[in-house]
């Protein structure tokens, strides 16, 4: 396996896709319900703690795209390999394959139980499964230009829906912000752990990279893209805050859809029914992506065709994802989910960068040294 | 491109022929339920009431009927309606909720969550208290009303924009019942002869409804609470310092009633002392005169600004003596113990702390009213 890889320029996309692909990788299912894991932890300052993860993941992207320049055109695989050879990088890249398969079936699953408790009780899993994984099965043989196109749809979806939120603006009362800062750093630090799995899922630009046509412009966008997310959830922590009691919001599982619950169209009584659903193009994105992040994983450590293993690998999720029954199951698998998620997005970057930094530090050294002995 | 088009032909064909295949509710098989009433029925058994449309007649006019079940628990019992009915309930359309008093005062948070629990009811609907048997209330045969359950929500929604109803969806009592500083309020509605009204206020302590609050105190409420004001208040004054600028009239009298139409008003709440727990409330009021019950001089020097000052005075006092009616009752529903929350930092606020807190709590009040006004006659 390369460490460089060099796709034909009719693969390639602009730098200015990542804003979709980043944006819709973050914003999944999880804005649906990522505020009473806050504000069990910070209370009603939960929007600093949002605030805090959010520089948090501009420092950990920056320090991605620094890690991706210097390698010019490397992919997370190619690094691996280069770093720590190719039994212990092809470990860890397996490593990072499994846990992506892990959050497709979180992300799966999850939408699936929430609009089972939405809308449909009886809505059989496999079905709805089913539909979702041959939806990101056939984007995902289409290519990266295919899929940024799908990201476009679900961001302009997302975006368009968080308008809606200022209807339950008009009910709020402000004063449950104050006083600010009543939680310790200790609660406020705990906080901003608790929002890292909502935030995770940048690191996928290290996969990404190589298919940019103008790298120069990367860190722009994905800075861009990470700030169009910290003020998504900004702007919804914060209306949450001012929208629900505390121990009102800590009962609420969705919490986001229940404050649809009060928007009120002549037309349209019940618009959280049509949020739901509309919600669909802002999860499914997100499944593409990861799953062709795995398919391309498996091309590039073992050769296998990326299209027969997108179908083969649809199929694994699909059964994988049966194999949950309650909320409670859910629960846990998200709950586990987060600690290492937090590793992979906001630890491992910081990992990488110190390494590689060391790493080409000690062979221009080495180099230096060689030249120096044959002068 | 063959392949291509009968690709474009057989998902074209499949959204058609796909969609609604799930879970279909035809509207004329299903029995749409539009308010429900809880009574409580000797031991532990709640009776459940539900108003459900009828056939529209030829003439058009909708109709109505009530059916009536007990169960033990709530959603058993609307379980159980279905024993009665033709088709399905269905609960999307419930916009009406009342709980009869005797209910209320043993605690209705159980059935309150059940509504939230179920994601079918909207959280805008409106909840309210009977003080006799709900039944009673829907089963009726009103000459005037065709369905006495949208009726009611309509009744209470125009009264809460209009009149000194506070808001009382299922999210704003659920709202109030979770945070630590503020009690719930919802209206009294009852069936006085041939026709339904809102009585009066039931307020809560928790999910307990422990006393009543006349519509006269009412609109001090609402001018605290809510973003919808009351539009018009009526103040009854001792004559004092006005007499002067009456007209002479044949009969005496010693009070001077008045009706404002509001046009614009703001409320503060500050905490000035929290050692005292001293919270500052002042009532900014622009107004217009409706109704004056005597031959009220305007044109003369000085009577505008008299009446200001009277009103004002006036208002403050029945002020003072709804929140002091609150605080006799113990149930802060204006929400001082948010105020207090959010100004006292560590206050580590709950609602068992508040309730022994508020009946030491005074209040310094102050009503500015301001006569923009008279009408179109002096």
């Amino acid at each position: 396996m390369d460490v460089r890889i060099k796709p034909r320029p009719n693969k390639m996309i602009q730098s200015f896709g990542l804003l979709f692909i980043i944006c819709n990788v973050q914003i999944g299912i999880g804005v649906f319900g990522f505020q009473r894991y806050i504000a069990r932890e910070a209370g009603h300052d939960a929007w600093i703690a949002v605030l805090l993860a959010g520089i948090l993941s501009h420092l950990s992207g920056w320090m991605l795209i620094r890690v991706l320049r210097r390698y010019n055109s490397a992919d997370l695989y190619g690094i691996h390999q280069d770093l720590f050879g190719r039994w212990v990088g092809g470990g860890l890249s397996i490593l990072m394959m499994l846990y992506y398969v892990i959050v497709t079936v979180t992300i799966l699953r999850t939408y699936i139980e929430a609009v089972q408790s939405w809308i449909f009780p009886e809505f059989p899993t496999w079905l709805l499964a089913l539909v979702l994984l041959f939806l990101s099965w056939y984007a995902g043989i289409s290519g990266l230009r295919v899929i940024v196109g799908v990201c476009f749809i679900g961001f302009c979806v997302m975006f368009a829906f968080s308008t809606l939120y200022y209807n339950p603006i008009q009910f709020a009362q402000w004063n449950r912000l104050l006083p600010i800062g009543e939680a310790t750093p200790y609660q406020l630090l705990n906080g901003a752990v608790a929002m890292g799995f909502t935030l995770s899922g940048f690191e996928i630009v290290t996969y990404l990279y190589p298919y940019l046509n103008d790298k120069d412009k990367s860190q722009k966008y994905m800075q861009i893209s990470l700030l169009l997310t910290n003020i998504l959830y900004l702007f919804i922590i914060i209306v949450t805050t001012i929208f629900f009691s505390q121990d009102q919001l800590l009962r609420t599982v969705w919490s986001s859809l229940n404050m649809l619950k009060i928007v009120k169209y002549p037309f349209l009584e019940r618009i959280e029914v049509l949020a739901m659903g509309v919600w669909m193009f802002a999860v499914v994105p997100g499944i593409i992506i990861l799953t062709w992040v795995i398919s391309r994983g498996l091309r590039r450590l073992f050769n296998f065709p990326h299209k027969k293993v997108l179908i083969v690998f649809s199929i694994f999720i699909y059964v994988v994802s049966l194999v949950f029954h309650n909320r409670e199951q859910i629960d846990l698998l998200n709950s586990l989910i987060s600690k290492v998620s937090l590793l992979i997005s906001f630890v491992y970057p910081l990992f990488l960068y110190v390494t590689v930094a060391v790493v080409w530090w000690w062979r221009q050294h080495k180099q230096k040294k060689g030249e120096d002995e044959l002068a | 491109m063959i392949k291509f088009k009968i690709t474009q032909i057989a998902v074209v064909l499949m959204l058609v022929f796909l969609t609604g295949c799930f879970h279909s509710s035809v509207l004329e098989r299903t029995s749409i339920s539009v308010a429900l009433g809880y009574d409580k029925m000797g031991e532990g058994k709640i009776q459940t009431s539900s108003v459900l449309y009828g056939p529209t007649s030829k003439e058009g006019k909708e109709s109505s009927h009530v059916i009536s079940v007990v169960g033990e628990t709530s959603k058993g019992a609307r379980q159980n309606l279905n024993h009665k009915l033709a088709f399905k309930v269905v609960s999307g359309q419930i916009r009406f909720i009342a709980y009869e008093s005797e209910l209320a005062e043993e605690g209705i948070i159980s059935i309150v969550d059940t509504l939230s629990r179920d994601p079918s009811y909207g959280e805008m609907m409106y909840l309210s208290v009977t003080e006799k048997p709900i039944r009673d209330l829907f089963a009726y045969k009103y000459p005037n009303i065709s369905n006495v359950g949208t009726y009611m929500s309509r009744l209470i929604a125009h009264n809460i924009q209009n009149s000194w109803v506070p808001s009382c969806t299922l999210h704003d009592f659920r709202n109030d019942y979770y945070s630590a500083g503020k009690e719930a309020v919802l209206p009294l509605v009852e069936r006085t002869d041939k026709e339904v009204n809102v009585t009066a206020l039931a307020l809560f302590k928790k999910d307990v409804m422990i006393g009543k609050m006349q519509p006269k105190e009412a609109v001090y409420l609402k001018l605290l609470l809510d973003r919808d004001q009351p539009e018009t208040i009526e103040v009854k004054m001792p004559k004092d310092g006005m007499a002067k600028y009456v007209r002479k009239v044949g009969h005496s009298f010693n009070y001077i009633k008045t009706a404002l139409g509001n046009i614009g008003s703001h409320s503060s709440i500050k905490l000035i002392s929290k050692d005292d727990l001293t919270f500052d409330v002042r009532i900014q009021l622009n107004v217009e005169l409706q109704e004056v019950s005597e031959d009220y001089d305007f044109a003369e020097q000085g009577a505008v600004q008299q009446l200001e000052t009277e009103l004002s005075k006036q208002m403050s006092k029945d002020l003072v003596k709804m929140l002091n009616q609150l605080k006799r009752l113990n149930s802060d529903a204006v929400g001082f113990g948010e105020v207090y929350r959010s100004s006292v930092r560590n206050s580590a606020l709950t609602k068992d702390k508040w309730q022994d807190m508020f009946q030491k709590a005074t209040f310094n009040t102050a009503v500015h009213v301001n006569l923009i006004r008279t009408g179109t006659i002096e």
